[in-house]
């Protein structure tokens, strides 16, 4: 079979991001690049759609030399940049967002009748399997389905190479599936896609071939079929693996209290029909939900309270959540992870943390003081590596691994009761998932009860010592890790597939 | 080259003899004279008095002057003409630098002359270095070409009644690596030409790993992904190209790990083909592949530097490398990508043909 190379690059250079990168993509392929989280990928991005020029590099399209200066020019005209924020206009319809915009690009679309353009949008989404109504106002629709008309869009604009970047790790995976299935029919066509993740295992179902980029350059290329999830963990962590953080064996002279913190009963609300939950003192309780709805919506109920029926008990005291019900001042703490971290970039780390621990640590030491400082480190060792005390930073300099830690660091040192967290490894790479679970498993340890709300069970499995199965609004069942795979072998796969390397090689 | 420099380089053209012959006498006049000079001014001021004290200063310091001004201008004449001799030397080996405008005269002659002296020496030091490369590298293609002498047939002969007796005493092992190793010797060495079908290379390096497998055993696998053979059988390559990468993976790969897989992907685009040669060897870190890298993008491969021997796998992937970009153009070559104790992926890129592409004569072959 001849293939037709719809892109090239070599030896590309830019100081401080890519040092003789190289890249081709083939018509109808899906590539995948994978990084750690903080590699500065999405700099290739910036090159393809002409926002970034690179010091050195040899460029191709169809195969076909470009000169550096009109590369970006050639390139852009060919690719289309999936980006988190959606581009479509929610006022419009879907035939309205996906040919109005055509039409701005090419004069001989002036005069098609929003009928035709109706119409058009109709055969293009029965081709592509998607049951949606071209009339229907795009502000309508799930964020699952914007993205498909997103690609649909993008297609119909002419584009040969769709980039996505990491925009569907909160997806279940369910969703992820049939965004899947709609890329294949779309590579049928000849369109290729370029996907730049820092979570590879969510593309193996869809991948042809996978590039392993680190400090800016190739690692490794493997094709789909080699593809291994643990291998290629391997290779992109290599000297920054960090041992992690593992329970001690429970001593039986001393048993864990089994005290509950929080008790909910016969709860009810839009997504979610009499749902009854304890959490224990030093437990995670994962409340998973595969279709994605009624999880958030507990979270949400617990943080900002609104219309629900049903009693929430908090130490055994009747809890009525409010605006300000995920703060200390409550005992309850709720970490969000969505859309990056919710730390002030303007303050030093330390200013950071004292923004939530002023409450608890203002009776030992001066606030911000250096004794509060110290006082941090000897605590929190682990978790503060890399942050020196005598020279707190801002965030500006710290990691996104740093980040993340303080993100947690900051509410755990409120000394919450409850700790409740969304979607908490549903971002970023191997190692920040990692950090994410061993955090978690300390505070737990310490006596903070945690409340995971996630629509993955690879997440609920790698975090949870109880999974409560939602589906439709009810409680299914509340198993336990092992139980819980038994119950799914299709789960099980995929978690051999992932552990495969990673346990051998550390 | 400007203006300036030509004028600098007429007016730098000798004089000859006769005006030698003119200026030398008179500035030895003109020294003499201010010597007796001096002694006549001596003689006024100790023994005479001091009244024509002044006018014989005077007459002095003229004199004086005059033959220093002469000799100045003699020194000036000379730097011209070594700055003509420079500029004729450094025509003949190479660009030279521009003269340096804005300058005085003198100030700029006497740059001129020093930079293109130092540079000339430079460029004299390097080209005795590369006349000494090239006569080394002269030396073992000489070499080379002596070893190649050996009458072929003979080694095949050898080889096949080395198969034959083996197969009498039921030995098939042997029979099998000397039939094997007939067939490598009589690729690598008859004239096949330059160019092979990629399906002839493929059978090659099959053929090189049925050697390999004598010393490895069933430690090693080979996995190729190709098209079908109408497609590998149809279009040319250079010949052993494959083989010498694939050597690599046995001898850096495998060599401490004792075994392993080498995967081929062979994969034709419209313009191009790829093949890519994967290995779950050793893999290198990041410095040893940029070294790599840097040393086979060389246009000569250097044997010796620092008096220190380079390493020697770098030498069979840039030969592979100059020979793809020597027939093919930039654009081609190999890429190669590693990571430690992960394998490496050496990519080799060049166009499609499907006739063995002609290499070009040069001017004296014709002749």
């Amino acid at each position: 079979m001849i293939k037709s190379e719809l892109l090239r690059m070599e030896q590309v250079s830019l100081p401080g991001y890519l040092d003789g990168f190289r890249l081709n993509i083939y018509q109808g392929e899906v590539l995948v690049l994978a990084s750690l989280s903080g590699s500065q990928s999405e700099v290739i991005a910036d090159i393809l759609d002409g926002s970034v020029t690179p010091r050195d590099g040899l460029f191709w399209l169809d195969e076909r030399p470009l000169k550096p200066r009109e590369a970006a020019t050639s390139y852009k005209a060919q690719l289309f940049r999936f980006r988190e924020k959606s581009s479509l206009i929610p006022g419009m319809s879907i035939a309205e967002n996906i040919f109005n915009i055509q039409t701005r690009h090419s004069k001989k679309n002036i005069l098609v009748h929003p009928k035709e353009n109706a119409q058009m949008t109709q055969i293009i989404l029965n081709e592509l399997g998607l049951s949606l109504h071209p009339d229907e106002p795009v502000g309508r629709l799930s964020a699952f389905a914007m993205h498909k008309i997103e690609i649909v869009k993008a297609v119909a604009l002419g584009a040969r190479l769709v980039i996505i970047e990491d925009v569907w790790g909160g997806f279940p995976d369910v969703h992820r599936s049939a965004l899947f299935d709609l890329m294949k029919k779309l590579c049928d066509l000849g369109v290729a896609f370029l996907i730049l993740t820092q979570r590879h295992e969510d593309f193996a179902s869809v991948m042809d071939r996978i590039v392993i980029f680190h400090n800016g350059c190739n690692f490794r290329t493997l094709p789909g079929c080699e593809y291994r999830a643990g291998f290629v963990d391997r290779l992109l962590i290599g000297e920054h693996y960090i041992p992690t953080y593992e329970s001690a064996p429970p001593d039986p002279a001393e048993p864990l209290p089994t005290r509950e913190v929080l008790r909910i009963s016969g709860l009810s609300c839009r997504h979610l029909k009499d749902l009854n939950l304890a959490v224990h003192v030093g437990e995670i309780v994962c409340v998973l939900d595969m279709q994605d709805r009624g999880q958030e919506e507990l979270i949400r109920v617990l943080t900002e309270g609104g219309t629900y029926s049903g009693s929430i008990e908090l130490n055994g005291v009747p809890f009525s959540p409010g605006e300000r019900s995920g703060s200390p001042v409550n005992g309850v703490g709720a970490v969000s992870f969505q859309g990056g971290n919710t730390l002030f970039e303007n303050l030093t780390w330390p200013e950071n943390l004292a923004l939530m621990s002023r409450r608890q640590l203002s009776d030992k030491t001066p606030l911000l003081g250096k004794g509060v400082l110290r006082y941090l480190q000897s605590e929190y060792r682990d978790e503060l590596d890399g942050l020196a005390a005598d020279r707190p930073l801002a965030l500006s300099g710290a990691t996104v691994y740093q980040r993340r830690k303080l993100t947690l660091l900051k509410w755990i040192i409120s000394g919450p009761k409850l700790l409740l967290c969304s979607k908490p490894c549903s971002e970023g790479d191997v190692l920040l998932r990692e950090i994410t679970r061993s955090m978690l498993r300390k505070a737990a340890d310490s006596g903070i009860a945690v409340l995971i709300a996630s629509s993955n069970p690879m997440e609920a499995l790698a975090c949870a010592d109880s999974i409560a199965v939602l589906s439709d609004g009810r409680i299914k069942a509340i198993l336990e890790p092992a139980e819980f795979l038994a119950n799914n072998p299709d789960v099980q796969r995929s978690i051999e597939s992932v552990d495969d390397g990673i346990e051998n090689q550390y | 080259m400007g203006d300036e420099l030509r004028r600098v380089k007429r007016q730098a053209v000798p004089r000859g003899s006769l005006y030698a012959a003119v200026l030398y006498p008179f500035i030895a006049v003109l020294t003499a004279i201010g010597l007796v000079a001096c002694g006549l001014l001596l003689y006024e001021l100790f023994a005479v008095g001091r009244d024509n004290a002044v006018c014989v200063t005077a007459v002095c310091v003229i004199l004086l002057t005059g033959g220093l001004l002469a000799w100045t201008l003699r020194l000036k004449n000379q730097f011209l003409q070594l700055g003509a001799v420079i500029q004729r030397v450094s025509d003949a080996v190479d660009e030279i630098s521009d003269v340096p405008k804005g300058e005085h005269a003198s100030v700029r002659i006497t740059n001129f002359a020093t930079d293109n002296i130092e540079a000339l020496f430079d460029r004299y030091q390097a080209s005795l270095n590369r006349e000494y490369e090239e006569e080394l590298l002269a030396r073992q293609a000489q070499y080379a070409i002596l070893q190649s002498q050996i009458n072929p047939h003979f080694l095949y002969n050898t080889l096949d009644s080395m198969r034959g007796n083996a197969l009498d005493k039921d030995v098939p092992e042997i029979a099998e690596i000397a039939e094997a190793l007939s067939h490598f010797f009589r690729y690598s060495i008859s004239g096949m030409g330059d160019f092979v079908t990629v399906q002839q290379e493929l059978d090659s390096v099959l053929n090189y790993l049925r050697i390999q497998r004598y010393r490895f055993g069933d430690r090693i696998r080979l996995v190729i992904e190709c098209p079908e053979d109408e497609i590998t059988s149809r279009f040319y390559m250079p010949k052993l190209t494959l083989q010498p990468i694939v050597e690599n993976c046995f001898y850096h790969g495998f060599k401490n790990k004792g075994g392993g897989t080498i995967t081929i992907r062979v994969i034709f685009t419209r313009r191009n083909v790829l093949i890519q040669i994967s290995d779950d060897g050793e893999g290198m870190d990041e410095p040893s592949l940029k070294r790599l890298q840097a040393s086979i993008a060389k246009e000569t491969y250097r044997t010796v530097t620092d008096g220190r021997k380079q390493p020697s796998h770098g030498i069979a992937l840039h030969n592979v490398n100059q020979r793809l970009k020597l027939y093919f153009g930039q654009g081609c070559g190999i890429y190669i990508s590693s990571a430690p104790n992960a394998g490496t992926d050496i990519e080799v890129r060049f166009p499609v043909a499907d006739k063995p592409p002609v290499w070009p004569k040069r001017e004296d072959e014709e002749s």
